[in-house]
C-alpha cells in the first residue's frame, strides 16, 4: 500500500502536570519525536505516562510548558482539531453503533464523501480482518476483535499522530504477542508518528523505536531499546528493565597493590581500572549485571565465586538460577535449558567484568 | 417477559437434565412466600374479583356479559375522563423526560455542588401532595398570589383552578413533583456511560453537539424506558393534587378517569368502576408492553 499518511514531528518542552492538592504528575517533561517514529512510554503504574500521552491528545491541560507538534504549539488546540487518532485501553466503542459505524465515526465527523468513507471503512477493514463482522456490534465481538476494531477506527482517517493507552493491557498472553506484531507492522508500514504507552518492559523493548522510561513523573532515560538495555542512565532504569531483573548489590571499589576490585560482598571481583571515573568512586556504589552476562564455571578456574542454588526456574528455552551464599548478595543468572542442577546444590560463578555497570548509590545515577 | 426467561431456563435445565433436590428447589419460595402473601390478598385477590365484578349487575349480582363495558364506554363522563386523562399523559411524559433530562445534563456538567441541586431538586417527593396543596392553592387562588403578581401589570385576574386553565396549573403540579425523581434516574444513566467514549468521540473530531447525539442519546435509550413508565404509572397519581385543589366536581378540563371512579365509588356504581378499571389496567398493560418493544427494537438496530 502507499503511504498515504503525513508523518509529523513532536516536541515536548518542559511540560508539568500538577493535579489538585499539589499532586505532580508530570515533571519537566523534555521530548523530541521524529517523523514516524514508534516511541514506547513505559514504567510502573502512576509514573505519568498516560497522564503525559492524555496532554499529548489534549484531553488533559496542560499545567506549564509546550507540546509543539508541526513547529506549531498545540497547549489550546482542543482534541479534534489536533489531528490525532488514539486507541484507548478499554477501547472505548461505540456501543450503539455496528463495527462498521464505529470505524467510520471519524469520517462522518469530519464530512467525508459517503463513498470515499465507504471505501475506506472497506480497505481498513480488509487489512485488520474485520470483513465478515462490520454488521456487528461490539458487545457480539471477543477482546481480540474489539482491539482490532478501535485500531481500525483510528487508522481510517490520515492521523499525524497515533496515541495509544495499553491497548493489548486487555488480552491475553498469545493474542498480545500477535496484536503486537501486527501494530508494529502497521505503524511500519503507515509511517504514522507513533507513541504507545505500556507498563510491560517487553512490549516497550520489542515495539519501541526509542522508549521512554519514566518514574514518578520524571524522564528516567530516553532512547533506543540498545541504550536503555545495555547502558541504564540510572539504578531505576537498570531494575526496571529486563527479566530476570538485573543483580544490583551494594559495592565498595578497592585498590589494593595496583590491581583494583569491586566487592561483593566478601568476595573480591577484580575489575580494570582504565575505564572509570576514579574520582568519583568514594562515594557509596552500587553494582549492576545483567543475569546472563554471570556464567557458571569450574571450581578451579580464576574468580570463580562458590553459591548455592536455591531455586530454578525453567522456561524451557533457558533456566534461571537463584543463587544465595552467606556474605554475599543473591544473585540470578540465566543458563541454557540443559542444565542440570538441582536447589541445594553449589554450583561457581563468575561474573564478566566488562558488563558490570556502577551506580552512585545515592543519586542513582550510572558511573559506568 | 419473565415468563419466557422462566420457560428458557426450565429448557436448559431439562437439556442438562438437572433437578435440583426439593429442599433446594423449595427455598426460593420460601423466600418468596411473605410478600407473596401479602400481594395476594392486597392486590391480585382484589384485582380478580374486580374482574368477576365487571361483568355482574352490582345490585343483583346477576351475570350480564359485557353489559357493564358497553355502559361505560357509553357514559359521557367516561368519555370526557378518557380524553382528559390521556391529553395529560400526552402533553405531562414528553415534557417532563425533556425537562428533567436537560436539568440532568445541566447538572452532570456541573462539577461541584452537585449534591446540593440534587437533593434541593428532590425535595418535591418528600412533601406530602396534602401539605403541598395548600401552597398551590395560595397561588393559584382567585385572589391568589399570582393574580396579585399579574395585577401589577393591571392584567385581568384569572380563575386557574375554576376555568380551563386549571389544566395548565394541573401539569404544573405534576411536573414539579415528579421531574427530581426522573431526573435522578436520568443522571443515573448518564453517569452510566463510559467517558472514555467521549474522549474518543472527541478525538475522532465530535463537537458537544454530535457527542450528545451520538454518544449521550443512544446510550440512555434503557434509561429513557425506565422514566417512561414511570413517569406514565406517576401520571395517574396527579388525582391527588386535582382532587385536593378543585375536589370531586373540578374543571371540565382536568375531570380525569381517577375523579370518574372516584364518583362511581361514592354512588356505588360498583360494576361500572370494575369495568372501567380493568379496561385501564389493561391499556396501561398494553401501553407498557408497547414502550418495551419500541425500546427493544431502537435496541436492535
Amino acid at each position: 500500500m502507499e503511504n498515504r499518511f503525513q508523518a509529523s514531528g513532536l516536541q515536548i518542552h518542559n511540560v508539568n502536570k500538577w493535579y489538585p492538592g499539589d499532586v505532580h504528575a508530570v515533571i519537566d517533561m523534555n521530548m523530541e519525536i521524529e517523523q514516524g517514529e514508534f516511541i514506547v512510554f513505559v514504567g510502573p503504574s502512576g509514573c505519568g505516562k498516560t497522564t503525559l500521552l492524555r496532554m499529548i491528545a489534549g484531553l488533559e491541560g496542560i499545567s506549564s510548558g509546550e507540546v509543539i507538534m508541526d513547529g506549531r504549539i498545540v497547549n489550546r488546540v482542543p482534541p479534534k482539531k489536533r489531528d490525532i487518532a488514539m486507541v484507548f485501553q478499554n477501547y472505548a466503542l461505540y456501543p450503539n453503533m455496528k463495527v462498521k459505524d464505529n470505524i467510520a465515526f471519524p469520517l462522518k465527523m469530519r464530512h467525508t464523501g459517503k463513498q470515499e468513507t465507504a471505501v475506506r471503512v472497506a480497505e481498513v477493514a480488509e487489512k485488520l480482518e474485520l470483513n465478515t463482522m462490520l454488521d456487528r456490534k461490539p458487545g457480539a465481538l471477543s477482546g481480540g476483535q474489539r482491539q482490532r476494531v478501535a485500531l481500525a477506527r483510528s487508522m481510517v482517517r490520515e492521523p499525524k499522530l497515533f496515541l495509544m493507552d495499553e491497548p493489548l493491557a486487555n488480552l491475553d498472553a498469545k493474542l498480545r504477542v500477535e496484536m503486537r506484531r501486527e501494530i508494529i507492522t502497521l505503524q511500519r508500514e503507515l509511517g504514522v508518528t507513533t507513541i504507545y504507552v505500556t507498563h510491560d518492559q517487553i512490549e516497550a523493548m520489542t515495539m519501541g523505536t526509542r522508549i521512554a522510561v519514566m518514574n514518578g513523573g520524571v524522564l528516567q532515560q530516553f532512547g533506543t531499546p540498545q541504550e536503555i538495555y545495555q547502558h541504564p542512565a540510572n539504578l531505576f532504569v537498570a531494575g526496571f528493565i529486563g527479566s530476570p531483573n538485573m543483580n544490583l548489590w551494594n559495592t565498595e571499589f578497592v585498590s589494593d597493590d595496583g590491581r583494583c576490585f569491586l566487592t561483593l560482598g566478601d568476595a573480591r571481583i577484580p575489575i580494570g581500572k582504565s575505564s572509570f571515573p576514579v574520582d568519583q568512586l568514594q562515594e557509596p556504589l552500587k553494582a549492576g549485571i545483567r543475569p546472563e552476562h554471570i556464567e557458571l564455571v569450574e571450581p578451579d578456574t580464576c574468580g570463580a565465586i562458590q553459591m548455592t542454588i536455591s531455586i530454578l526456574e525453567n522456561t524451557g528455552r533457558e533456566i534461571a538460577i537463584f543463587l544465595a551464599a552467606s556474605g554475599k548478595p543473591d544473585l540470578a543468572i540465566v543458563t541454557d535449558a540443559d542444565f542440570s542442577g538441582q536447589p541445594g546444590q553449589a554450583v561457581y560463578v563468575r561474573l564478566k567484568q566488562e558488563k558490570i555497570h556502577i551506580f552512585n548509590a545515592e543519586t542513582g545515577k550510572a558511573l559506568r | 417477559m419473565k415468563k419466557i426467561l422462566l420457560r428458557q431456563r426450565k429448557k436448559q435445565w431439562d437439556e442438562h437434565d438437572y433437578k435440583a433436590p426439593w429442599k433446594e428447589r423449595i427455598v426460593p419460595w420460601m423466600f418468596l412466600a411473605p410478600s407473596l402473601f401479602v400481594v395476594s390478598v392486597m392486590v391480585l385477590l382484589p384485582l380478580l374479583d374486580a374482574f368477576r365484578r365487571s361483568f355482574f349487575f352490582a345490585v343483583s349480582n346477576q351475570f350480564v356479559g359485557l353489559q357493564n363495558y358497553i355502559s361505560v364506554l357509553g357514559n359521557s363522563a367516561f368519555k370526557l375522563a378518557a380524553a382528559n386523562t390521556a391529553k395529560f399523559i400526552a402533553v405531562c411524559i414528553p415534557l417532563l423526560l425533556v425537562i428533567s433530562l436537560a436539568v440532568a445534563l445541566m447538572l452532570t456538567a456541573f462539577q461541584e455542588k452537585r449534591g446540593i441541586f440534587k437533593t434541593s431538586f428532590l425535595v418535591p417527593m418528600a412533601i406530602p401532595v396534602a401539605s403541598i396543596v395548600l401552597l398551590w392553592r395560595v397561588i393559584f387562588h382567585r385572589n391568589g398570589l399570582l393574580n396579585g403578581i399579574r395585577a401589577l401589570w393591571d392584567a385581568a385576574p384569572v380563575d386557574w383552578i375554576g376555568s380551563a386553565a386549571s389544566f395548565g396549573v394541573l401539569v404544573f403540579a405534576y411536573l414539579w413533583k415528579n421531574f427530581g425523581y426522573d431526573m435522578v434516574l436520568w443522571l443515573s444513566g448518564i453517569s452510566a456511560i463510559n467517558p472514555a467514549l467521549y474522549e474518543a468521540a472527541q478525538i475522532d473530531g465530535a463537537g458537544s453537539v454530535k457527542r450528545f447525539v451520538k454518544i449521550t442519546l443512544p446510550n440512555l435509550m434503557p434509561t429513557l424506558f425506565t422514566v417512561a413508565v414511570l413517569s406514565l404509572l406517576n401520571s395517574f397519581k396527579v388525582f391527588r393534587e386535582a382532587y385536593l385543589i378543585a375536589g370531586s366536581y373540578p374543571d371540565d378540563s382536568i375531570y380525569m378517569l381517577q375523579h370518574l371512579f372516584n364518583n362511581w365509588f361514592s354512588n356505588l356504581d360498583v360494576d361500572k368502576m370494575c369495568a372501567g378499571a380493568v379496561m385501564m389496567a389493561l391499556l396501561v398493560f398494553i401501553l407498557i408492553m408497547l414502550l418495551q418493544k419500541i425500546m427493544n427494537r431502537g435496541d436492535s438496530v
